[in-house]
């Protein structure tokens, strides 16, 4: 967590998921790269470059699909969520094999003396109008810039000046890179590669994850179904028991934000489902050491109040409570972040 | 995530999935047969297909 922003603070884990992370991005570009070289032995310099341009452009494409599945799959099962708490330094990786794509591409240009033919391709307008012919270089351009933007607001400053929201809403381009990419490559490699190969890479990972993504979108709408109501408005939780201890259940408001009500043994407090960091959701994590703790990435905050322990300052908005024949209700209006709002049960 | 955020995210999906899946469709559909064999040239010859 953070008081404003802070440098990365690195920790075993994070250093055992990076570590791993470049040991198999190494290990798959080498195979690639040994096994292309068996099937296809180049002829020369060219051809040598080509087979480093398709293993670090299928690297991209590999590990866009790999980041873009992490988040509905720890929607589906929380036994990915390690996986979740990393992912920046998974995306800032791609955009490094990202990068090496592009330098080998620009290094074949360059060695058949073909940058101004590039250029002159890239703003040969007519072509823009044809589907088979499109420039697919002007796609694979435009999804570098998207990472190149991502991975430079990756670090926390960005999310703490931006907001979440906003910083969130800015993230979502990487759905437009995955697709400027899987169309870059539909309309370049795919052309004249006649393998089983690409279109089983393309086709096959871009099938995974939109099912994924379906299948976390329909039980998250289950998910957004209003909680019943009392006459005056507030959400009928349930009888205290219900709520699992140390746990939360997650009540939602007509066309309103979702809301965690936690249970720390004969305490009970509600609290906004949006963690200050980077709206994660507070209820699906749990109580530990007295504090609920977001299961993205950690932060905490108190039950009480909903404040960050001391130094951090975040704060979640909290919710009243009461309980009336037998069942706790929340009141769907949020109180100020900070607003002490407990009962004991 | 916020509401407005899933709602995003649920819309934005399916309308990516029909375009790309319809593009993706079409480059494979539409692509050029493969060249015929050329003569053999010398080996010395550089290659110049798209990267």
């Amino acid at each position: 967590m953070s008081a404003g922003y802070r440098a990365v603070q690195w920790t075993r884990f994070k250093i055992v998921y990076d570590g791993l992370l470049i040991l198999a991005v190494a290990i798959y570009i080498a195979s690639f790269l040994i096994v292309d070289s068996r099937l296809e032995p180049p002829t020369d310099q060219l051809t040598e470059i080509i087979i480093y341009v398709h293993a670090f452009g299928s690297a991209t494409f590999l590990m866009l699909t790999a980041i873009l599945s992490i988040g509905p799959l720890s929607r589906l099962d929380r036994r990915f969520l390690p996986l979740l708490y990393n992912r920046r330094h998974f995306g800032v990786l791609t955009f490094c094999v990202a990068m090496t794509h592009v330098a080998f591409a620009i290094y074949w240009f360059l060695a058949m003396d073909g940058l101004p033919g590039l250029a002159i391709e890239l703003v040969n307008w007519p072509d823009y109008g044809k589907f088979i012919g499109f420039p697919f270089e002007a796609l694979g351009i435009a999804a570098f810039a998207i990472l190149l933007i991502m991975a430079a607001t990756s670090h926390d400053f960005w999310l703490s000046f931006l907001t979440p929201t906003v910083w969130k809403a800015l993230h979502l381009a990487l759905y437009l890179a995955y697709g400027l990419v899987m169309m870059h490559v539909a309309l370049g490699a795919l052309q004249t590669d006649r393998t089983f190969f690409l279109p089983l890479l393309l086709g096959g990972g871009f099938a995974t994850v939109s099912v994924l993504h379906v299948l976390a979108g329909q039980r998250e709408r289950k998910r957004d179904a209003p909680t019943p109501v009392g006459r005056d408005g507030w959400l009928i939780v349930g009888a205290p028991q219900s709520i699992p201890d140390k746990r939360a259940r997650i009540v939602v408001a007509r066309g309103g934000e979702r809301i965690a009500v936690f249970r720390d043994g004969a305490r009970i407090g509600a609290l906004s489902n949006l963690c200050a960091h980077q709206n994660g959701p507070i209820g699906e994590g749990c109580i530990i050491d007295g504090y609920v703790t977001c299961p993205w990435h950690g932060y905490q905050y108190r039950l009480a109040d909903g404040c960050a322990p001391q130094p951090f300052t975040d704060k979640l908005a909290t919710h009243r409570l009461r309980l009336r024949a037998g069942a706790v209700e929340v009141d769907p209006q949020p109180l100020p972040p900070g607003t002490a709002a407990t009962i004991e049960v | 995530m916020t509401r407005t955020h899933r709602m995003i995210h649920r819309a934005l999906w399916p309308a990516l999935i029909i375009i790309v899946a319809l593009g993706f469709t079409l480059a494979l559909a539409l692509r050029l047969p493969p060249a015929e064999e050329a003569p053999p040239v010398a080996q010395t010859q550089p290659s110049t297909s798209h990267p």
